[in-house]
């Protein structure tokens, strides 16, 4: 609507929009939950036919080298869609192999996960409050050439589906980053369901041999930060395009319903609400692209604010959504629901809206100006 | 936040601050009432002469013919030193309505008073019956010969007492339909006989606003601007780069320079509800900046604002006024007191600037108003 996106960016996410609704939209979304999986493996195939987790890839190493714009586009759809596949984790898995140290492991995994033959999950949580991977939650300690990790990790996307995660650890004052398959001797996988159908995992790692390295203690504290903010900021993607469709869903009831001999849309009370939603999805859309319009890593300052808006503002508008609706907006057979739901799940996962403030309160400096002094 | 400044606009930030910060007088800096005219106009006349009071009027008028970054790089360097508010009517809304509809000799008498400071403008549009229903208003001006006859009241005038000249919206045809295809723009010198004007003092105390009172005034044909009965039009064409600023982050930030001053003179910036609810505050002017630079962004590109402008204005005055709230919040029991308080190097009026922000979400189409323009114009809903 106000975007200053170019033709191919357009072009990009209208081609995800109708690779979704070919895979059956928000009804697959419906049947799948609550399943083992819940997600399908061609699905997510597909997504990697048309070059998804390559996105933020280089084109030597097989990838469409976009930017985080690129990916905000095909999240926002996933959000719209409510598909379940684990879009954010592989493409950003995929960046995490690409910009990690080289080696033929790394870019070995790479391909598969590029080309979606396997599924590779995010481990970099800490849990609860523990934001951003403090080094208590996970040790790493280097014992002759192996990586051997204890500790924890949470909030492991569709952790029991994965092949294998892309594992954050500490060794001693120094993050490092390294794979660990999921059939590793000593992990342990505890899934726990969420409100939208899904799950994630709590991984216990007990003496667990990583498979290999990905960036060793020197170098990975940047890639570990980007990872986590570049998560932040496809999570909040997702949110925008949930809001997007709970208002389009709302806005087209409005218009049909009728009440006392009109459409409820006439009724300035909804009007109003609705307006105040409509102004949610632009502020965080935009909010969204200007941040992605930074470069390809974000400053963590900027995507704690940004998770921090988007998981407040998606829960306040799924929630009017719903009451817009009635009690049909209440059965579980609404459509409307489930975007509530999934709205919950995004702004819970990695942080809520709480969490991120006080990070980003953390990590932000706001100097007054001295009106009187002269410079 | 979200814009760096070009080479040559950074040059010209530094050119523009250590102006300002050399030739703002010390006593207007930081004001939280508008000064009285002897002390203001010195302010917009020493801008004038440095050329730099009309930034986005072009050359051929006397303007600066600035880019809009630069227009941006002028309103922030003046909003860093809290510079005081200037009456800013004609230099704003008049000067490009005259650029468009006034003939020649209307430019020639009009505009360079504006740009010298010599002439205060008032708005005339407001009347006690016509507010957010603008259209409907009732002051009547009659074509008699070579002169109109006018006669009604206007209300809300901001400065009025201290103009010297008003542009106002008159009723030409009471038998238009619709309402708003009767209605002339005409200017009306404020000396003129039959023209009386009451200050009315506000909620803040202020006497920022007038009432205009029009007993048979006698305006001469050469002070119809447009065509007559073509006045809704002229009114209505306001610049995108107007909107825009009117919507600038900046308002809520300077705010937020006095929060965070307050808060680290009285120690509230370690109280963790007092830095949860400022870390909230800041991330929504967060996601105004982007609004406003993505706005820039489509001027800047000839594009037009259109609804998106109810989206910022909704969006900045309800930052303003969360900030305000948290003004008075971060002063603790003295949030209710009268007159200055020193806050570390600065003295703030803060229950004013509370009081003083209640206008945002009135004037300029109220909150509801915009809330119904989008509605319609984006949202499709109804009525
Ligand atoms: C500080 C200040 C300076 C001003 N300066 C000037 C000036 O220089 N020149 C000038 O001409 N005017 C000026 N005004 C007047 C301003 O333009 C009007 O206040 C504004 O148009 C609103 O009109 P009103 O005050 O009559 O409120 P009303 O229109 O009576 O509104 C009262 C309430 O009803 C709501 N409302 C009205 N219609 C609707 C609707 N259709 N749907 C839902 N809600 C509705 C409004 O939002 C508001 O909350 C100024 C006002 C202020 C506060």
């Amino acid at each position: 609507m106000d975007l200053l996106l170019s033709p191919e960016q357009e072009l990009l996410q209208a081609s995800a929009s109708k690779l979704l609704a070919e895979q059956g939209g928000v009804k697959r979304m419906r049947h799948l939950r609550r399943k083992s999986a819940g997600f399908e493996r061609n699905v997510h195939e597909k997504m990697a036919l048309a070059g998804w987790f390559g996105v933020l890839v280089p084109p030597e190493q097989g990838g469409l080298g976009l930017g985080l714009t690129e990916l905000a586009l095909l999240l926002m759809e996933t959000g719209r869609g409510l598909a379940p596949e684990p879009v954010a984790p592989a493409a950003i898995a995929a960046y995490a192999l690409s910009n990690g140290e080289s080696s033929a492991a790394s870019s070995n995994l790479l391909e598969k996960v590029v080309s979606g033959e396997m599924i590779v999950s995010l481990a970099i949580e800490g849990d609860g409050s523990e934001l951003d991977n403090t080094r208590a939650s996970l040790a790493a300690v280097f014992s002759s050439g192996r990586i051997v990790l204890d500790g924890t990790r949470a909030g492991v996307p569709l952790a029991s589906a994965s092949d294998g995660f892309i594992v954050a650890a500490w060794s001693n004052d120094d993050p490092v980053l390294c794979y660990v398959s999921k059939s590793a001797i000593g992990l342990t996988v505890d899934e726990h369901e969420t409100v939208d159908g899904r799950s994630y995992g709590t991984l216990t790692f007990r003496a667990v041999s990583a498979d290999h390295l990905i960036a060793a203690p020197a170098h990975a504290a940047p890639v570990v930060q980007a990872l986590y903010d570049m998560m932040l900021i496809a999570t909040a993607a997702e949110l925008v395009g949930v809001m997007t469709a709970a208002l389009d869903l709302t806005v087209e009831y409005l218009k049909i319903r009728k009440q006392f001999g009109k459409p409820i849309g006439s009724f300035q009370a909804l009007q109003h609400r609705a307006v105040d939603n409509l102004v949610q999805v632009i502020s965080t859309r935009t909010l969204l692209f200007q941040i992605c319009d930074q470069g390809i890593v974000p400053s963590s300052e900027m995507a704690s604010a940004l998770k921090a808006y988007a998981a407040g503002e998606a829960l306040a508008l799924t929630k009017s959504a719903i009451q817009m609706h009635g009690a049909i907006g209440f059965t579980d057979e609404h459509d409307v629901g489930l975007y509530l739901k999934r709205a919950m799940w995004l702004a819970a996962y990695l942080g809520n809206e709480s969490a991120h403030r006080k990070r980003f309160d953390r990590l932000s400096q706001f100097e007054p100006v001295e009106l009187r002094q002269d410079h | 936040m979200f814009h760096k400044d070009s080479a040559s606009d950074a040059t010209f930030r530094k050119q523009v601050r250590s102006w300002f910060e050399a030739n703002l007088p010390r006593e207007l800096r930081g004001r939280t009432v508008r000064p009285p005219p002897a002390d203001l106009m010195v302010w917009y006349k020493l801008l004038s002469e440095r050329g730099w009071i009309a930034p986005h009027w072009p050359k051929e008028h006397g303007g600066m013919g600035a880019t809009l970054s630069e227009q941006i790089i002028i309103a922030q360097e003046l909003g860093r030193l809290s510079a005081p508010h200037l009456p800013l009517q004609g230099v704003n809304h008049l000067g490009p309505i005259l650029m468009r509809y006034g003939t020649h000799e209307q430019k020639q008498r009009h505009l360079p008073p504006i740009l010298r400071g010599d002439v205060i403008w008032a708005q005339g549009y407001s009347e006690p019956g016509s507010g957010s229903d603008l259209a409907s208003l009732t002051t009547k001006a009659e074509l008699i010969d070579e002169h109109f006859l006018v006669n009604g009241t206007k209300v809300w005038q901001t400065w009025a007492h201290h103009a010297d000249w008003m542009f106002t919206l008159v009723r030409t045809d009471p038998e238009a339909k619709p309402k708003h295809a009767g209605i002339s723009f005409l200017l009306i010198d404020l000396r003129t006989k039959g023209v009386k004007t009451k200050p009315i003092l506000n909620i803040a105390g202020d006497d920022e606003f007038s009432q205009v009172l029009l007993d048979d005034v006698v305006v001469t044909k050469e002070n119809l601007i447009g065509p007559l009965n073509g006045g809704w039009k002229v009114a209505n064409d306001l610049l995108a780069n107007e909107r825009l600023f009117t919507s600038s982050p900046q308002h809520a930030l300077e705010v937020v320079h006095r929060i965070t001053r307050l808060a680290n003179a009285n120690g509230r910036d370690g109280d963790p509800v007092f830095r949860d609810k400022l870390a909230a505050l800041r991330i929504r002017i967060i996601a105004q900046e982007a609004l406003f630079w993505q706005a820039a962004g489509l001027i800047a590109n000839g594009r037009p604002l259109g609804p998106a402008s109810s989206t910022m204005k909704l969006i900045a005055t309800s930052n303003l006024q969360a900030a305000t709230d948290l003004l008075i919040d971060v002063a603790d029991t003295h949030g209710a007191d009268v007159g200055r308080q020193s806050v570390g190097d600065d003295d703030v009026d803060i229950t004013r600037i509370f009081l003083q922000s209640r206008r945002a979400t009135i004037y300029g189409g109220s909150s509801e108003i915009q809330r119904n323009v989008l509605a319609r114009r984006v949202l499709g809903l109804p009525s």
